[in-house]
């Protein structure tokens, strides 16, 4: 049921992300490929699971994925407020290559992996900065009504979260343990929190089309 | 439910707390910078 209403979200996403794509700047595009690529991944990684046992797998390709896109996504955003911020992509690229390094050196069967704690990373320092850049250059529009302020919450909140919570999960099965229940309703409300806050991204930067890239 | 498990739910309440929080601040201080 829990899996059942993250897809449902993460599908009104894409959804919507598709249905007004051609309105959307370009970060927002990257966000809606991003989340089908991310519903496809999810729906497959089910499937694997259901036919093999385990999904893992697929979590070290997508992690590379997402560290690009969300490369991507932050470099338009933070070009809003400096010209070319080029160090997001080569950072962005620097961990992509590290997360493939890591996930063959740690074996694609295992989960959580250094490329997932390499995402979250990465994710949470970008929103980060583009808090930062968004407070010191801010515009009239009200914040609520801002994109870039959904993405970064969004992001921010979730990314925070993994990052805890499968630190923790390494240590159980480390020691053997299984992960109790209230950590894996904890990723999944975090989920929600993500995915909902993307689709209000989404939304309000389809209202707003005039910008060149936020 | 065991030590291993209370101590990370405290944590993770309190960390949920604290991003709630940050954002909140966030809102505050951006409209703050507005004016």
């Amino acid at each position: 049921m829990w899996f059942f209403t993250y897809v449902l979200i993460l599908m009104a996403g894409s959804a919507y992300g598709l249905s007004c794509y051609r309105l959307l700047p370009r970060p927002y595009r990257l966000l809606t490929q991003m989340l089908m690529i991310t519903l496809i991944s999810e729906l497959l990684s089910h499937f694997l699971k259901a036919q093999i046992g385990t999904n893992y797998p697929f979590y070290h390709v997508l992690q590379v994925i997402q560290i690009l896109y969300y490369g991507g996504i932050f470099y338009f955003l933070i070009r809003n407020f400096e010209p070319k911020p080029r160090w997001v992509m080569y950072i962005a690229i620097a961990f992509s290559v590290v997360s493939i390094i890591v996930s063959m050196a740690q074996s694609i069967f295992t989960f959580p992996s250094i490329g997932n704690i390499l995402l979250s990373f990465y994710v949470v320092i970008m929103a980060l900065i583009l808090f930062v850049k968004m407070v010191k250059t801010p515009e009239e529009t009200r914040i609520l009504s801002q994109p870039p302020f959904w993405l970064g919450s969004g992001s921010l909140f979730f990314y925070s979260i993994t990052f805890f919570i499968f630190g923790y999960f390494d240590f159980l099965v480390n020691s053997g343990l299984s992960p109790p229940k209230w950590a894996n309703l904890l990723v999944y409300f975090s989920n929600f929190i993500l995915y909902g806050s993307y689709l209000m991204t989404l939304y309000l930067a389809a209202k707003k089309p005039n910008r060149p890239t936020s | 439910m065991n030590l291993d498990s209370t101590i990370p739910l405290i944590a993770g309440t309190v960390l949920v707390s604290l991003l709630t929080t940050f954002i909140i601040f966030f809102v505050i201080l951006y409209r703050k910078a507005q004016l």
